[in-house]
């Protein structure tokens, strides 16, 4: 029987943990006096590095190889910005961090700066989040007033400011150099990489940009040890991961697991198994964008290696599970609906090529499919695939292929049959 | 195009929080969402008294107001109703609590209300999948939603 | 490294080895090597912007396809631009661009010099996958000029672009988001004087001209190559004429000029010129007046000036030629006034500067001391005195806000208003209105006691810091009696900054004096206009006394001059007092004009002698930065003659010989003559043109400078009269309402208002409201005009437009006052 394996989530079930003298009396704040009063920058940057920790917002990089590339000898300022624009379809595991442990997050926050000499942390939350910023500005003022905050934090000489940054509604900004754009007042374009965050970020200036769930990640790493952390998971995926599960299952949820670990097992033992009892059809591994896996690969490690090796990636750790009475076309295009609506329209591909894959699907749902349709739309992604800006193009691209790949004979049985999806309301973009 | 004073609150609120920022326009996409509370949705003279304050075009300020969903460039019902059609919450059922609100409060998705009450979108995910099907009124966040559920939110906004 | 120093860079591309200087994008690189990459989105003007993914390429080791336009070029890079791989790609971002675009070419203006045609042609496909509803928007107008099919627009974003990096106006942005994206401009409100070349970089038919819409298609049109005459930066342009029509202006390739920007009265007022009203000369006064042929006008006027010259001498005959007329023109004129009619009494220019207060020095700094535009740009420090530069230089303007970006140069303004919110300098310094010499004064003084405190400690200390500085100094001070005053103090700013160098020891580089003349060619004005003092002894240029605008007309009025001939000049409009040019007019026999458009002085001609306009003329103008370039007649269809032209049939009607109508014949006389052109042949002038160096030598210039210090300056400070206590400070805008405007299509948009602009606090002062009718008056005249406030008006000044056909400033102002001084009340 799969057990978790709480890191981020350890205090899940001590009432108010949200309140910072709860969160200290259960050890909180106890690994940020010890980076900064026991070692120097460069040792936390290595322990972090050491500990394998990659990052959680969906691409994996590493954490603290990330964090190393913020030249030294930079006058500064230098800036973190803290994911918190949690937007793939999935995903809530930030949000309860956000809710419930944001202390936890603020003290990787200072962890974090104290390694990069990060002068202000902005942590840029979803406009939709009111309580999780609400949460966060509340930990903060507490986290000011204790002196984790602001200048000379616990007599070091190191100071670092926290400023909560609200989004305003665009997937988009979860990107991180679309993230900056958007922290700079302006519409949510990713920008051109090089230069790299890391030496012109926000404003021009160094800036590394970490996931909520790697930042809050941290502190156990400085309290129990890189080695404690790389002994975790399997060889290339270190560490543990926040997995959200949902769709057709008993129990969803957020649920915290050492990497590696069989899906299936997540699946059954955490989250109750399946809804109603019915069959498995198919599942995201890691949220919309990852391509859809079928039943019968349920048993894959869930890491990074092992589902890129299944076909798919573990993205963000959002596990979205479907039932065998699940209409994959239509789910298809709601997904589809999302990237076109959700594309922030600077580059040609990603602007044209997901309206298209829409206004097929469209058709197909309104029983005006041809079969030449199917192929067209295997086209069109690859023709949009590794073409467009930034990563937005190759996930819209996700859930066409794999469905299609999959349950071809699904989207010729709308074609063939002239089917017609009864809809129950349309939705209007605002 | 009348002059329009900025209400006073809000001019406060912004310049409390400029000095965190290395640029007046940084605070750009805060202070839409903090207009819309005192001034309704983003007119060009709303957006013209903005741009003065943050030291950029009134044009700047509206192009950056028409990337976000949450910033409303025409007028909007006193609530605004944002349900989650996206695949965890369409998998499990938001399409009927769709039509249950558009019956129930007698508008398309898209529409306010006539007494200028609601205003119902359907938005995409806004991260409780686990909890779905799913809505924000306002800032609140309603989950697990079934009409009955969905009844009670309603009610509860005033 | 090369030979010069620059680093370079060698890659592979396509198999071939090429080297480039580091810094090199790989599309110019490839570019380099003989391969095209296609791009929409980039453009050499602006930031890459990645947008539009055509210019994707393999490079080694890199997994994805890379964005050509915006990898530097790096040692060893191996990069494929030609592969199966790229030709799909190619395909498939074009067949994303052609989504959404309608199939309009045979209605869209764009066809035939359109880069989506060129490169779909080249790279894509030639069917379409697409058969659902394309994104269809109405068209809207993005200004006056600008019309935007939404339907055709690839979003490359350039348009938004360039009124972000180029011009700073922000005039274009982008609306919405993802699919639904298109570009607006928010309801206007927003000025670009050069808003027209968003026209030039679409790539598409998405932005096209309103005022060329649907006249031509591009492959009919004969393009020629001249200089634009409607301010004296000299925009090299092309006039594209169909079936002896012009079309369009667009800016010329290859020039150091404007680079390839033009302003938009360049661009759009040129429609004058095909609808010209005068279509045969005009004999008579107003009221009687009945169009004649060229035989009987030529008649009249040989039998007129030789009447006059007969009876009370070759002096009694008064020629001006103005603005906008060729050096060849020039030359010709003075030639015949002087050599054939055999008067002294001829001006060519528009009356501007005074030199003969001090002429060695005037002139020796009019023509020594100014720099050519390249020097300008790199100046570390640039000073507007009494100059607007985006009104009265606008792309010089442009180009030293592009030169500025990303360095420590500086650009200073001083002048009599505050920053007005449009093309602002990065600091900036008042003068009292009116009393710029007084400024100067204080200035000098500053300058050698080395105070850095006070009002113009931050001036002095800029002045300090520079190695190089250019000084362009304008209407402001140009416009007014005292304009040779104001050169002079210039001149001593500039040596009180040398003195001061000398005594610290420092070593610095050249202060440059930079007049901003306001008309085409007013530089080749002012050298033919003191020709005999810039020639070589051989040339034999008989000497005469200095004549001025003003010397001429005063002697119109006291009857001295009996008959005027006037070319391309309306001193009524421009001329600073406008009493002095009634009278004048008034008092004369008999007015000839020859001009090429109506105005307020061809109305009160005894002869109205029409000429070819400008898409007609050919020969050479010298610009702002002297630099000498060659216009070249269209194929525009004009029945009427050029000046050249007139003036030999006027000679041969005289019975006094002939003259030269090729204006390379006569150019090649003149450059025989002046050592500064004696390089060049009208046929050997380059096509970019070339830059002229009246250079002054070190002893030369050493006695300049002694001339300088031995002037001493009379800096009276202006007292203001109690019954006259506002300053008049008359306005030169580029968009002014001159006849060209006028007579142009669709440049009602594009007019300035007319109304006198005061101080918000003086308004209600005097118990006046925005927009109230009010009589400004001086001791001279007074107009009528609507009031507006504007907070960067000085207190105690009134702002005017200088050329209002419906309230003219120069009624205000007498030729012999130094300052106007106006009181303003409310109209009846």
């Amino acid at each position: 029987m799969l057990e978790q394996t709480k890191v981020v989530m350890r205090l899940d079930g001590v009432p108010d943990h949200h309140r910072l003298d709860v969160y200290e009396a259960n050890g909180g704040y106890a690994a940020l006096r010890k980076a900064v009063k026991e070692m120097k920058p460069a040792e936390v940057i290595d322990e972090v590095k050491a500990s394998g920790l990659l990052g959680k917002g969906g691409a994996g990089f590493p954490a603290g190889l990330k964090w190393s590339f913020v030249p030294k000898d930079h006058p500064g300022p230098k800036y973190l910005a803290c994911n918190a624009d949690e937007g793939e379809p999935g995903t809530f595991k930030d949000r309860w961090i956000l809710e419930h442990n944001p202390h936890q997050m603020i003290e990787g926050c200072i962890i974090a700066a104290y390694a990069v000499g990060i002068s202000h942390i902005y942590v840029y939350c979803r406009g939709e989040f009111y309580q999780g910023k609400e949460m966060i500005r509340r930990a903060a003022e507490e986290a000011y007033a204790k002196g984790y905050l602001g200048q000379n934090i616990l007599g070091s000489g190191f100071s670092t400011e926290l400023t909560v940054h609200t989004g305003a509604g665009s997937y988009e900004c979860g990107e991180e150099t679309a993230l900056l754009t958007s922290l700079e007042g302006g519409r949510g374009h990713p920008k051109m990489k090089p230069p790299f965050p890391a030496s012109e970020g926000a404003w021009r200036k160094p800036t590394v940009i970490n996931n909520v769930e790697t930042l809050a990640t941290v502190p156990e790493i400085i309290n129990r040890g890189a080695a404690w952390h790389a002994g975790l998971g399997t060889e290339k995926s270190k560490g543990i991961k926040m997995v959200c599960i949902s769709g057709h299952v008993e129990k969803p949820g957020n649920y915290e697991v050492e990497l590696g670990v069989p899906t299936l097992a997540i699946i059954n033992d955490l989250a109750g198994g399946m809804k109603g009892g019915r069959a498995l059809k198919g599942f995201f591994p890691g949220g919309s964008s990852t391509p859809v896996l079928p039943a019968a690969k349920a048993d894959v490690g869930y890491d990074y290696e092992s589902v890129a090796a299944a076909g798919s990636m573990l993205g963000s750790g959002a596990l979205i599970v479907f039932d065998d009475k699940t209409d994959v076309v239509r789910m298809a295009e709601v997904i589809t609906r999302f990237y076109t609506w959700e594309s922030c329209g600077k580059c040609t591909p990603c602007r044209e090529g997901t309206r298209w894959m829409l206004q097929i699907y469209e058709r197909i749902l309104k029983g005006g499919g041809r079969l030449e349709d199917v192929d067209l739309l295997l086209s069109i992604c690859d023709h949009l695939e590794f073409k467009s800006f930034c990563p937005f193009g190759d996930a819209a691209v996700g859930v066409v292929r794999s469905t299609i790949n999959l349950y071809r004979d699904e989207y010729e049985d709308y074609i063939r049959n002239h089917k017609v999806y009864k809809r129950k309301f349309m939705p209007v973009k605002h | 195009m009348d002059e329009l004073r900025l209400n006073q609150e809000l001019e406060k609120w912004v310049k409390e929080r400029l000095p965190r920022y290395p640029t007046k326009r940084s605070l750009l996409v805060p202070t839409l969402l903090e207009a819309q509370k005192y001034h309704g949705h983003i007119s060009p003279s709303l957006a013209e008294a903005i741009g003065a304050l943050l030291d950029t075009t009134p044009r700047d300020v509206l192009s950056v107001a028409s990337f976000y969903t949450l910033v409303h460039k025409h007028p909007v019902g006193k609530h605004v109703i944002q349900l989650c059609h996206n695949v965890s919450c369409f998998l499990n059922g938001c399409d009927d609590i769709a039509a249950y609100i558009e019956e129930k409060l007698g508008v398309k998705a898209g529409g306010t209300t006539e007494d200028g009450k609601f205003t119902f979108i359907t938005v995409e995910c806004l991260a409780a999948c686990g909890s779905g099907p799913v809505m924000l009124v306002g800032e609140k966040l309603y989950e697990n939603l079934t009409p009955e559920a969905v009844d009670r939110a309603l009610a509860e906004a005033n | 490294m090369d030979g010069n120093g620059n680093n370079m860079v060698t890659l592979t591309i396509n198999g071939m080895e090429v080297t480039v200087r580091a810094g090199t994008l790989l599309t110019d690189a490839a570019e380099q090597a003989g391969f095209k990459i296609p791009q929409f989105c980039a453009h050499r003007w602006l930031e890459p912007l990645g947008a539009c993914r055509m210019c994707l390429v393999r490079i080694e080791k890199m997994p994805k396809l890379q964005t050509a336009c915006s990898t530097v070029a790096q040692n060893g890079m191996v990069v494929t631009t030609e592969s199966d791989e790229i030709k799909a790609a190619r395909e498939a971002m074009l067949e994303f661009h052609l989504l959404n675009h309608p199939l309009e070419c045979p209605v869209c203006d764009r066809g035939g010099e359109c880069d989506l045609q060129d490169l779909t042609e080249l790279h894509g496909c030639t069917t379409s996958r697409y058969v659902e509803d394309k994104m269809v928007r109405p068209d809207a107008m993005l200004t006056p000029y600008l019309h935007m099919n939404y339907k055709r627009c690839i979003l490359c974003k350039r348009c938004v672009r360039y009124c972000e990096e180029i011009t700073g106006s922000n005039l274009l942005k982008v609306n919405e988001r993802g699919a639904w994206s298109h570009i607006s401009n928010f309801g206007g409100g927003a000025k670009d004087y050069f808003s027209g070349n968003t026209i030039e970089i679409c790539p598409v038919g998405a932005i096209t001209s309103e005022v060329f819409r649907f006249r031509g298609r591009a492959w009919e049109l004969t393009k020629t190559r001249t200089v634009c005459n409607q301010c004296s930066v000299g925009c090299a342009v092309e006039m594209h004429t169909r079936l002896g029509e012009l079309m369009r202006v667009v800016p010329a390739p290859h020039s150091e000029v404007n680079d390839g920007h033009i302003c938009d009265r360049g661009r759009f007022a040129y429609g004058y010129a095909n609808n010209l009203p005068f279509k045969q000369p005009l004999k008579g006064k107003s009221g009687e007046r009945r169009e004649v042929s060229w035989e009987e006008a030529e008649r009249t006027a040989a039998e007129m000036i030789h009447q006059v010259s007969e009876k009370h001498g070759a002096n009694a005959l008064g020629l001006i030629a103005g603005s906008g007329l060729t050096n060849e023109d020039y030359v010709a004129f003075r030639l015949i006034a002087h050599s054939h009619l055999g008067t002294e009494n001829f001006f060519i220019g528009e009356g501007l500067i005074d030199v003969s207060a001090n002429p060695l020095v005037l002139l020796h700094s009019l023509f020594f001391d100014s720099a050519s535009i390249s020097e300008i740009l790199q100046s570390d420090l640039i000073l507007a005195v009494g100059c607007d530069l985006v009104e009265e230089v606008p792309v010089l303007a442009l180009r030293i806000k592009q030169a500025l970006k990303n360095t420590s140069q500086k650009l200073i303004g001083l002048c009599a208003h505050e920053p007005r919110g449009y093309w602002d300098p990065q600091e900036h310094y008042c003068y009292e209105a009116g009393n710029f010499l007084a400024a100067a004064d204080e200035i000098i003084r500053a300058i050698d006691s080395g105070e850095t405190g006070g009002q113009w400690g931050g001036l002095v200390e800029s002045l300090q810091k520079a190695r190089t500085v250019a000084i362009v100094y304008g209407q402001d001070l140009l416009r007014h009696r005292y304009a040779d005053r104001c050169l002079l103090a210039l001149l001593k700013i500039k040596q009180a900054m040398y003195r001061w160098r000398e005594a610290g020891g420092i070593e610095r580089g050249h202060i440059s004096l930079n007049p901003s003349l306001r008309s085409a060619n007013a530089t080749g004005a002012l050298v033919m206009n003191n020709l005999e003092f810039l020639v070589n002894d051989e040339a034999k240029l008989p000497a005469r006394p200095h004549a001025t605008m003003r010397g001429l007309l005063e002697k119109a009025v006291a009857g001295e001059i009996k008959l005027l001939y006037l070319n391309g000049i309306n001193p009524l409009m421009t001329f600073v007092d406008r009493s002095l040019v009634e009278r004048a007019l008034e008092a004369v026999d008999f007015l000839i004009v020859q001009d090429v458009l109506p105005n307020e002085t061809t109305e009160r001609a005894d002869l109205v002698l029409p000429v070819s306009p400008w898409p007609c003329r050919e020969g050479t103008y010298i610009n702002f930065g002297w630099r000498l370039q060659k216009l070249h007649a269209s194929d525009l269809v004009s029945n009427l003659p050029t000046d050249l032209e007139v003036w030999n049939r006027l000679l041969i009607k005289l019975g006094k010989g002939s003259h030269s109508i090729s204006p390379a014949r006569i150019f090649d006389e003149i450059a025989r003559l002046v050592p500064a052109i004696s390089h060049l042949t009208f046929d050997t002038i380059p096509e970019a043109g070339s830059v002229l160096g009246f250079q002054l030598d070190d002893e030369g210039a050493r006695r300049v400078a002694e001339e300088v210090a031995k002037v001493q300056l009379d800096l009276t400070r202006y007292k203001r009269p109690e019954d006259y206590p506002l300053v008049l400070v008359q306005k030169l805008y580029l968009f002014r309402n001159s006849p060209r405007m006028r007579y142009s299509p669709k440049m009602d948009a594009a007019t300035p208002e007319a109304v006198a602009l005061m101080n918000p606090e003086d308004l209600s002062a005097l118990g006046l409201a925005d927009g109230a009718k009010a009589v400004i008056e001086s001791r001279h005249g007074s107009i009528e005009l609507a009031l507006e406030g504007a907070a960067w008006v000085q207190r105690g000044s009134v702002i005017i437009n200088n050329y209002l056909p419906e309230a003219p400033t120069n009624w205000l102002v007498s030729v012999d006052d130094e300052i106007t001084f106006v009181r303003v009340r409310a109209a009846q």
